[in-house]
């Protein structure tokens, strides 16, 4: 025979919650948020509790009740644990504002260097500069590159001296 | 005596679900019966709200992250149950829920008291409470190694609805 479900009314959860002051329900959530950061930089870093704790020359029992999501952190405490793990833990909403804006400047100045380099680099490219010619008809290219003298049509040129590098090939007839 | 496992329907959030226990013959689940007596004492109102903020939040947003819950330091090959407790309170120790973290997305609530002494087992509103929730605590893990339960997200699943019986 299936057992019956017990007839609970768990709105008894929520009255609860009602009837407690905001700002005791603030600190919980901010408490957890801090805490989870931490744990989150910790498997970031590979870093255990423990390794943690020795680090801030603490116990690490109390390292184990700063995250358990009830702990009243002191800005000391934070600007230490940021010194150790070299993160930010914390932030306010102007700040993150404004990093934010920074990181976009910075990524669209970074765009605008890459484009300009890119132009630059193509303007000044040699082979760019070497006037399209058609000799013959047999020439299907003209193109040339000093380092790697390629013969792209070996029976329009009378030499292709390819064992130097400093060579440059030209097309015959020009 | 057997004790039975149930969801909390009302506290299945996004991150995780939570469970209960009836223990056979009481009548009303383990965390129902600690809400129902910790609501009902102004002192403990406080501490209770905060706990209870604490299993919404978990929920919600973080996953119950190993690292969020305290457990007693004991010398036995399976760790002890896990607790709640808010750091301030009408007590030097405070109001304590035990609990069974499953997993990241299971946690099974059991229930607790105003803690009075160091070592829970000699708190004489604790100790019954700390003694139910090792037992409980051993069964699940006795049955999940034996696959008669299995954890699939945030479900416990059991082969047969027989299986939720916990024989303590």
């Amino acid at each position: 025979m299936q057992k019956k479900r017990p007839n609970e009314d768990f709105s008894i959860f929520d009255e609860v919650l009602d009837k407690t002051p905001e700002h005791e329900k603030i600190f919980v959530s901010r408490s957890l948020e801090i805490a989870n950061q931490i744990i989150i930089v910790l498997e970031q870093k590979a870093l255990l509790q423990k390794e943690l704790a020795d680090k801030l020359e603490k116990q690490e029992s109390e390292i184990s009740r700063w995250l358990s999501g009830f702990h009243n952190f002191t800005i000391k405490s934070i600007a230490k644990l940021e010194a150790v793990l070299g993160e930010r833990i914390i932030t306010t909403p102007n700040q993150a504002r404004t990093e934010l804006s920074n990181r976009i400047e910075a990524l669209v100045d970074d765009h605008i260097k890459t484009a300009i380099e890119r132009i630059r680099s193509e303007r000044n490219r040699p082979e760019s500069r070497v006037p399209t010619q058609t000799a013959s008809k047999t020439v299907t290219t003209n193109i040339v590159t000093p380092r790697s003298c390629k013969v792209v049509n070996i029976h329009d040129f009378k030499k292709a001296n390819i064992n130097n590098p400093d060579s440059h090939l030209r097309p015959t007839g020009t | 005596m057997v004790a039975t496992i149930w969801s909390i329907s009302k506290l299945n959030y996004a991150k995780v679900a939570y469970y209960t226990v009836e223990v056979e013959g009481r009548g009303r689940t383990e965390f129902f019966d600690f809400q129902t007596r910790m609501k009902n004492v102004p002192e403990y109102l406080s501490q209770l709200g905060s706990i209870n903020q604490f299993i919404k939040e978990i929920g919600e947003k973080h996953g119950a992250h190993e690292l969020h819950f305290k457990h007693e330091r004991r010398s036995e090959a399976l760790p002890p149950p896990y607790f709640i407790q808010p750091e301030d309170g009408p007590s030097k120790y405070g109001l304590r829920l035990y609990c069974v973290r499953l997993s990241p997305s299971i946690v099974v609530l059991l229930n607790g008291d105003l803690k009075t002494h160091d070592y829970p087992d000699q708190c004489p509103n604790c100790a019954r409470h700390f003694a139910l929730a090792n037992k409980i605590s051993r069964k699940i893990d006795e049955a999940i190694k034996e696959r008669r339960l299995r954890l699939d997200g945030k479900n416990i699943e059991a082969e047969t609805n027989d299986d939720y019986d916990l024989f303590l």
